[in-house]
C-alpha cells in the first residue's frame, strides 16, 4: 500500500496508496460539508459495522427476538438498546486499536497477556469455535427457509436437496473477501448492506400487514420491564451480554485493517459502528419483536426454535405476499451470518496460528470453508453436546477477553498517547465487562444448582 | 497513576478487574438466595456496593505524571 511499505494487515496490501490517500483527504474535507453529505459518504465508505450487524443478527439473536415478542409482547424491546449501547463502548475500543493504534490486536494481546488469553481464549474459543459450532444453527434455519420459500412459490425443494445451494452461495461470497484488493472486500460489504436492507424492508412489510400498537411499542422501548424472578435476570444478562461478543469485536477490528484504515479513519469507524451496526440491529430487532408481539403474543404453546416460530407466524400473516416477504427477509439472516462467520473463522485461524492471511493460499480457503461442516445440519441433528460445550467455554472466556482488551486500551506502553483518556468510555466498557462477568457467574451458579 | 502501579505479577487495574469479578459473584449469589427466599440481602448489598466502588475507581484513565501536574 503506502509507498512500498507493508500494511499492518496483509489483506490491505493490494489497496493502492493513492486510493487510501484520496479517502483520507475526503474524510478530512468532510468537516466543512453539510450533515447529509457527511452521512452519505460515511455510508459509502463504511463496511465493517454492517458486517458486525450481519454477524450479530443471526439465527440465535433473531430467535431470541421472536421469542421475546411472542412471550412478552413489546415489553422487552428496551433490552435491545441497552445491549447494543453497552456493546458500542468496546467496539469503539476496537476502532481505536485499528485506526490510531495500528495494531494487530491478538498479536499484541499475546505479547502483553500471554498465549492462552490471546490465541486460545480470543482466537480459538471466541472466533474459530463459535464459527464452527454456531453455523449448524444457521444452516438448519437457512435450508428450512429455502424449502419454505419454494413451497410458498408452489414447488418442492426440501432441505435434503437444497443444502448444496446454500453451501455454494455462502462459500462463494465468503471466498471473494479480500480478492482483487479492495474490490473483494467492497463486494462482500455491499452484499451485507443489501441483505440488511432486504431484511428491514421485508420485515417492515410484514409489520404493515399485522399492524403495530405504537403506544405499547414506545412503552416497551423506553420503560424497562422484566419477568419476575430468576427468569428476568437470566433474560436481561443473557440478552444484553450476547448482542456483541468476542467475534464481533475482533471482526470489526480486522475488517477495518482489511480496508487499510489508518488514524484518519477513526471518525469513519465510529460512524460505521452506529449506522452500520447499532442502527440496523435496533431497527431489525424492533420490527421482528413487533411482528411477533402483534401475532403470536398471548397464544398458548409457543414454539421455541426459529423454524417452528417462523412456521407458526406464516399462516397468521394472511396474505401470501407477506408470508413470502417474511421468508425472504428471514432467509437473508442465516446467509449473511454464515458468510460473516466463514470470513471470521479464517481471520481467527490465521491469528491463532500467527500466520499472515493470503486469500490465494489453500490455508485461507480451507479456513473459510471450515464452518461449512454445519451443512450436516440439513439432514442430521445438530451436535447439541458440542454446541453446549462451546457455549459454556464462550460464557466462561468472553469476560476474560474483555478484561484483556480494557487493559490494553489503558496501557501506555501499547497505545501511548492514543490510550483511553475518557472516564465515561472506560466506565461504559466496565459496565459491559460486568454483564459478561454475570454470564460466566450465572453459568457456574447454574452448574451447582444455585440459580433458579 | 496508582492504577498503573504493579503489585506482584499484575497492575492494580488488573487486580481491580479480578476483585470486580468476585464482587459480581457475591452480588449474583446473594440475588439467587433472595430469589429463593433464603435471605442473602446482606451479600447482595455488599456485592452491589463493592461492584459500584470498583467500577467507579477502575474507570479513571491513566495519565502521565506530567499531565497530572
Amino acid at each position: 500500500m503506502k509507498s512500498g511499505l507493508k500494511s499492518i494487515y496483509p489483506l490491505a496490501d493490494q489497496i493502492p496508496a493513492e486510493q487510501l490517500d484520496r479517502e483520507a483527504a475526503l474524510l478530512r474535507s468532510l468537516n466543512t460539508k453539510p450533515l447529509h453529505t457527511r452521512l452519505l459518504t460515511f455510508l459509502q465508505l463504511g463496511g465493517p459495522g454492517f458486517f458486525g450487524a450481519a454477524l450479530t443478527l443471526g439465527a440465535g439473536t433473531l430467535t431470541a427476538a421472536m421469542l421475546s415478542g411472542a412471550q412478552f409482547g413489546y415489553k422487552t424491546l428496551w433490552i435491545s438498546w441497552v445491549a447494543i449501547g453497552s456493546g458500542l463502548f468496546m467496539m469503539a475500543a476496537m476502532a481505536r486499536f485499528t485506526t490510531k493504534g495500528q495494531l494487530r490486536i491478538i498479536e499484541v494481546q499475546s505479547k502483553r497477556h500471554g498465549f492462552f488469553v490471546a490465541r486460545i481464549l480470543t482466537a480459538f474459543v471466541g472466533i474459530v469455535c463459535v464459527a464452527l459450532a454456531f453455523n449448524f444453527g444457521q444452516v438448519a434455519l437457512g435450508t428450512h427457509l429455502i424449502e419454505s420459500v419454494a413451497s410458498t412459490a408452489g414447488f418442492s425443494f426440501p432441505q435434503a436437496w437444497n443444502w448444496p445451494l446454500y453451501g455454494l452461495i455462502t462459500a462463494w461470497i465468503a471466498l471473494n473477501y479480500g480478492r482483487g484488493g479492495a474490490r473483494g472486500v467492497i463486494f462482500v460489504e455491499t452484499f451485507m448492506k443489501i441483505s440488511l436492507l432486504i431484511m428491514l424492508v421485508c420485515f417492515t412489510a410484514c409489520l404493515f400487514v399485522v399492524g403495530v400498537d405504537w403506544s405499547a411499542a414506545a412503552r416497551g422501548f423506553f420503560v424497562p420491564w422484566l419477568p419476575r424472578g430468576a427468569d428476568g435476570i437470566d433474560l436481561f444478562i443473557a440478552s444484553s451480554a450476547a448482542a456483541v461478543g468476542v467475534m464481533d469485536w475482533m471482526f470489526f477490528h480486522y475488517a477495518g485493517h482489511a480496508k487499510g484504515w489508518g488514524p484518519t479513519h477513526e471518525g469513519l469507524a465510529k460512524v460505521d459502528m452506529f449506522t452500520g451496526l447499532a442502527l440496523p440491529f435496533l431497527l431489525i430487532n424492533f420490527v421482528v419483536v413487533s411482528v411477533f408481539a402483534a401475532t403470536l403474543f398471548g397464544s398458548t404453546n409457543i414454539p421455541t426454535s426459529a423454524p417452528q416460530l417462523s412456521a407458526a407466524l406464516v399462516p397468521l400473516l394472511g396474505e401470501k405476499g407477506a408470508a413470502f416477504a417474511f421468508q425472504i427477509g428471514f432467509l437473508a439472516v442465516p446467509i449473511t451470518t454464515t458468510v460473516g462467520m466463514s470470513i471470521a473463522c479464517a481471520v481467527g485461524v490465521h491469528e491463532m496460528m500467527g500466520w499472515d492471511p493470503d486469500v490465494k493460499s489453500w490455508r485461507w480457503k480451507l479456513s473459510i470453508l471450515a464452518p461449512q461442516i454445519g451443512l450436516l445440519a440439513a439432514f442430521a441433528p445438530s451436535p447439541i453436546f458440542l454446541i453446549i460445550l462451546i457455549a459454556a467455554a464462550l460464557s466462561l472466556s468472553n469476560n476474560i477477553v474483555s478484561w484483556s482488551l480494557f487493559l490494553l486500551l489503558n496501557d501506555k506502553e501499547v497505545l501511548g498517547a492514543n490510550r483511553s483518556r475518557s472516564y465515561f468510555w472506560n466506565l461504559g466498557i466496565l459496565v459491559q465487562i460486568t454483564l459478561l462477568n454475570g454470564v460466566a457467574i450465572m453459568w457456574v451458579l447454574n452448574r451447582f444448582g444455585l440459580w433458579n | 497513576m496508582i492504577l498503573d502501579r504493579k503489585i506482584g505479577p499484575l497492575k492494580l487495574r488488573a487486580w481491580g478487574l479480578i476483585l470486580n469479578f468476585f464482587a459480581n459473584g457475591i452480588t449474583l449469589f446473594g440475588l439467587s438466595k433472595v430469589l429463593q427466599g433464603q435471605g442473602g440481602q446482606t451479600l447482595l448489598y455488599v456485592g452491589i456496593v463493592f461492584t459500584v466502588i470498583l467500577l467507579l475507581g477502575l474507570a479513571f484513565p491513566s495519565r502521565d505524571d506530567k499531565e497530572l501536574k
